[in-house]
C-alpha cells in the first residue's frame, strides 16, 4: 500500500453523503436565520436564552459525542473482524442516543409547561422548532443504529463489505455535527 | 481499502471533543460573554466538526475534493453566523 | 411492446391529448378576454372558461399518468395487467364523468349546477381547481381506486422495481391527498389550510414521485444505463422532494391567518424545493451522457431532457423567485404567480406526459422502438414551438407581474383595473405566445397520426 494513497470516494454510499449534505443544508438555513433574527432582535434573544438550561445541553453534548465515538469504534471493530465488540459498542451508542432523547424530551416538555410555545416569539419558535427537528433526526438516527446492530449481529458485514454500515454511521455523525453548532449557537453564544 | 485509523486515535479525538465542549460551558459559567467569546465558541464548534468529519467519518483518508466540501460548508455556515453576530448591536 | 395489455394505454393517451387541446383552447379564450373583456360574454364568462381550463389540465394529466402506468407497469412488473377489462371500464367512466362535468360548467350557471348535482347534501363545490360537483369528486375517487387496485395487484404479483414502487407510491399519495377535497371547513383559515393538502401536496409532493419515476423509466429504456444507477438517483430525488415539499407546504401559509412561524418554516423548506428538480436535470443529462446505446427515438430523448430543464426553470427557479415570505408579501396573487404556475405545470407535468407518450406511441402503433424520421422531426418541431411558446408566455407574464407589483403594491398610487389596462401590451404578447404554443401542440398530434414504421417510410 502506497504511503500517500487516498480514497477516491468517502466511506459509505455516495447517495447517503448527498443526503447528509442536504440535511446539513436545511439545518444551516435555520442556523443562519437564527443568527440574523438575533441580530434584529437582540434583547428578545438574550431574554429567551436565559430561559434555557446549558448544563442539560452539555450533558446531551457528552451523550452524542460519546455515542459518535462508539459508532466510529464499532465500524473499526467490524473491519478487523471483532463482531461482538462492534455489536456492544453499537448498543451502547444507541442507548446514549436514547438518553439524549430523554433529556431533550424533558427539556422541551418543560419549556412548553412553563408557558412558552411556537408562537411566543421568534426566539422561542426557533429554539423549539430547531430542537424538535433535530430531535426527530436523533430518533431516525437511533433507528438506523438499531438496524446496523441487528445486521452486525447477523454477520451481514463480516465479508468486508462495510458500505451499509459506514453509511448508517455517517448519518449518525451528521446528527452529531448539527448539534455541534446548535448547542453553542442557541445556548452559549451571548 | 482498510482504514489507517486506530482505536486509540479515536479515543484521543473523543477526549479532545469532550474537553473542547467543556470550555464552552465553563466560559459561560465563568461569566464570559460578548462578541470575542461568541466568535471563539464558533471557532471551537468548527474545530469539533472537523475532528468528527476527519476521524469519526474517516474523511482524513479521502481525496482533498471531498474534504473541501465539508470544510467549505463549515466555513460558510460559521462565517455567515459570525457576520450576523458582528453586526448585532449590544443589548 | 412485450405485453399485450400495455395496449390499453392507447385510449388514455388519446383522451389526454384531446383534453389537452381543449384546455389550451380555453386558455386562448381567457387570454383574449384579458384584453377584450366581453369576448364570448355571456356564453362563456371568464370564470367559467377558467374552471374549464384548470379542470381540464388536471384531468388530461391524470389520463396521461394513468396511461403511462398502464404502459410501463406490465413491462416493469414483467406480467400482464391484472384486468384489461377493468382498465377499459375505468377509462370510459372517467371520460364520461369528466365530459359531463365540463358540459355542466358550460351549460348552466354554476349555482344551478350545484343545485342539480345535490351539492347541499355534502358541499364541496366553490373552491379553486376543485369546482367539480361532489358527485364528480366521488366518481374520481372510484376511478382512481379501481385504477390503483388494477395496477396494484399487477405489481404485487410481479417484479417490484424501484420505478414501479415509486410510481405506485406517488399514485396512492395522489389518491389519499385528493380525499382532502371532501373536507370543507367553514372556518376560512382552515378551509385554505387543508385546500393546500390537495394542491401543494399533489404538485409539490406526490406528483413529483410520479414524474421522477416516469422520467427514470424513459431514461432506462432509451439510454440502457444500469438500472441500479438509476435507482439510486431516483431514491435521492424522491427523498429530496419529500423533505423539502412536505414542510414546504408552509409557503402557502404565510398570509392566510395561520401563526407567524409559518413564514419561517415555509420559506426555509420551500427555498430548497428546487433541489429535486435540479437533481432531475443532472440525472437526465448524466444518464444520456453515459448512455450505452443511441436509441432511435430521438424525439423521446429530447422530451426527457427538456422536461427536466423546463421543470427546473418553471417549478424550481420561478418558484424560488417568489417563495421567500418577505418577497411573497409583495408578489402574492399577481401575474408573477401565473407565470410560475404556467411554466411549472408545463415543464414538470405536461412535458413528462408528452415524454412518455412520445416514448410509448411507436410501440403502441406497432412501429417498433421509434417512428419514422419525418414524424420525429415534426415532433421535435412541436417540442420547440411549445417550449419556446411557454417560455415567452412566462416571460411576458413575469414582466406584467413585476410592473403590477410595483404599481399596485410598492408605488401604490394606482388601482387594480387601471393597472390591468396599462399591462395590456403584455397580455397581447402573451396571447401571441399562446398561439405559437397551440400550433406546437397540434403539430405533436399530427406527428402522432402520420407516424409510420421507419422501414415503411423509407420504402414509400
Amino acid at each position: 500500500m502506497l504511503v500517500s494513497s487516498k480514497l477516491k470516494y468517502p466511506r459509505g454510499d455516495l447517495a447517503v453523503w448527498a443526503f447528509i449534505y442536504a440535511e446539513l443544508l436545511v439545518f444551516s438555513l435555520f442556523f443562519v436565520g437564527y443568527a440574523f433574527a438575533r441580530m434584529l432582535h437582540p434583547a428578545e434573544f438574550a431574554a429567551g436564552q436565559q430561559t434555557l438550561n446549558p448544563v442539560l445541553g452539555l450533558v446531551n453534548t457528552v451523550f452524542l459525542l460519546t455515542s459518535g465515538w462508539l459508532v466510529a469504534a464499532a465500524v473499526l471493530a467490524c473491519e478487523s473482524g471483532s463482531r461482538s465488540l462492534a455489536l456492544k459498542k453499537l448498543v451502547v451508542a444507541t442507548l446514549l442516543g436514547l438518553a439524549f432523547l430523554a433529556v431533550k424530551g424533558y427539556e422541551i416538555g418543560h419549556h412548553f409547561a412553563v408557558g412558552y410555545d411556537l408562537d411566543t416569539n421568534t426566539f422561542h419558535f426557533l429554539y423549539l422548532f430547531m430542537g424538535s427537528f433535530h430531535f426527530m433526526h436523533v430518533v431516525l438516527g437511533a433507528g438506523v443504529l438499531v438496524i446496523l446492530a441487528v445486521k452486525v449481529n447477523r454477520g451481514d458485514y463480516s465479508n468486508g463489505e462495510l458500505r451499509g454500515l459506514e453509511s448508517g454511521a455517517a448519518y449518525w455523525h451528521m446528527v452529531d455535527i448539527v448539534w455541534m453548532i446548535l448547542f453553542p449557537l442557541v445556548y452559549l453564544m451571548r | 481499502m482498510k482504514t489507517g485509523i486506530r482505536q486509540h486515535q479515536l479515543i484521543i479525538v473523543w477526549l479532545a471533543l469532550l474537553l473542547l465542549s467543556l470550555i464552552g460551558l465553563g466560559g459561560v459559567k465563568a461569566g464570559f460573554h460578548g462578541l470575542v467569546f461568541s466568535l471563539a465558541l464558533l471557532l471551537v464548534a468548527g474545530l469539533k466538526i472537523q475532528l468528527i468529519a476527519d476521524w469519526f467519518m474517516s474523511l482524513r483518508e479521502v481525496r482533498m475534493f471531498w474534504r473541501l466540501i465539508m470544510l467549505g460548508w463549515v466555513l460558510v455556515v460559521t462565517g455567515l453566523i459570525a457576520i450576523a453576530f458582528i453586526f448585532t448591536p449590544p443589548v | 411492446m412485450k405485453y399485450a395489455s400495455q395496449a390499453v394505454a392507447k385510449p388514455y393517451f388519446l383522451a389526454a391529448m384531446g383534453l389537452f387541446v381543449a384546455q389550451i383552447l380555453f386558455g386562448l379564450i381567457m387570454g383574449l378576454q384579458y384584453v377584450w373583456g366581453d369576448f364570448l360574454f355571456p356564453q362563456i364568462p371568464f370564470n367559467t372558461a377558467r374552471m374549464v381550463h384548470t379542470n381540464l389540465l388536471i384531468v388530461w394529466l391524470l389520463f396521461g399518468f394513468m396511461g403511462a402506468a398502464h404502459y410501463l407497469i406490465p413491462e416493469e412488473a414483467q406480467r400482464e395487467l391484472y384486468s384489461v377489462k377493468l382498465a377499459k371500464i375505468t377509462f370510459w367512466v372517467f371520460l364520461i364523468a369528466g365530459a359531463l362535468t365540463i358540459v355542466g360548467y358550460l351549460a348552466m350557471p354554476y349555482a344551478r349546477l350545484a343545485e342539480v348535482t345535490g351539492n347541499s347534501l355534502w358541499p364541496t363545490m366553490g373552491r379553486e381547481f376543485l369546482e367539480m360537483p361532489t358527485i364528480t369528486k366521488i366518481g374520481i375517487v372510484v376511478v382512481i381506486l379501481a385504477f390503483i387496485f388494477n395496477i396494484g395487484i399487477t405489481v404485487l404479483a410481479g417484479r417490484k422495481t424501484v420505478v414501479n414502487v415509486i410510481l405506485i407510491t406517488g399514485l396512492v399519495g395522489l389518491a389519499v391527498m385528493f380525499l382532502f377535497s371532501f373536507y370543507n371547513p367553514s372556518n376560512l383559515v382552515l378551509d385554505k389550510f387543508f385546500w393546500w393538502w390537495v394542491v401543494h401536496l399533489w404538485v409539490e409532493g406526490v406528483w413529483e414521485l410520479i414524474m421522477a419515476s416516469l422520467l427514470a423509466y424513459v431514461l432506462i429504456k432509451t439510454t440502457g444505463v444500469d438500472r441500479e444507477v438509476v435507482d439510486k438517483w431516483l431514491y435521492l430525488i424522491v427523498a429530496m422532494a419529500l423533505i423539502t415539499g412536505i414542510l414546504g407546504t408552509g409557503h402557502h401559509y404565510f398570509w392566510i391567518g395561520t401563526p407567524n412561524y409559518w413564514q419561517w418554516v415555509g420559506s426555509i423548506f420551500s427555498a430548497l424545493e428546487p433541489i429535486p428538480f435540479f437533481l432531475m436535470t443532472i440525472f437526465a443529462f448524466n444518464m444520456v451522457n453515459k448512455r450505452r446505446r443511441d436509441h432511435p427515438n430521438k424525439a423521446a430523448v429530447l422530451w426527457a431532457m427538456g422536461t427536466a430543464v423546463m421543470a427546473f426553470l418553471g417549478a424550481g427557479v420561478w418558484g424560488f423567485l417568489h417563495t421567500l415570505a418577505p418577497i411573497n408579501y409583495y408578489t402574492h396573487g399577481t401575474q408573477l404567480t401565473a407565470a410560475h404556475g404556467h411554466m411549472a405545470f408545463y415543464g414538470a407535468y405536461a412535458m413528462i406526459v408528452l415524454t412518455i407518450i412520445s416514448y410509448a406511441w411507436p410501440h403502441l402503433r406497432g412501429h417498433g422502438e421509434a417512428n419514422d424520421q419525418r414524424s420525429q422531426v415534426l415532433e421535435m418541431w412541436s417540442f420547440w414551438l411549445m417550449t419556446v411558446g411557454m417560455v415567452f408566455i412566462t416571460l411576458f407574464l413575469t414582466g406584467a407581474g413585476i410592473l403590477q407589483i410595483w404599481m399596485q403594491r410598492i408605488d401604490g398610487t394606482e388601482t387594480f383595473m387601471v393597472i390591468q389596462d396599462k399591462l395590456a401590451v403584455f397580455y397581447w404578447l402573451r396571447e401571441g405566445a399562446g398561439t405559437v404554443f397551440i400550433i406546437g401542440l397540434l403539430l405533436y398530434i399530427v406527428a402522432m397520426f402520420i407516424a409510420k414504421k421507419p422501414a415503411e417510410a423509407e420504402a414509400s
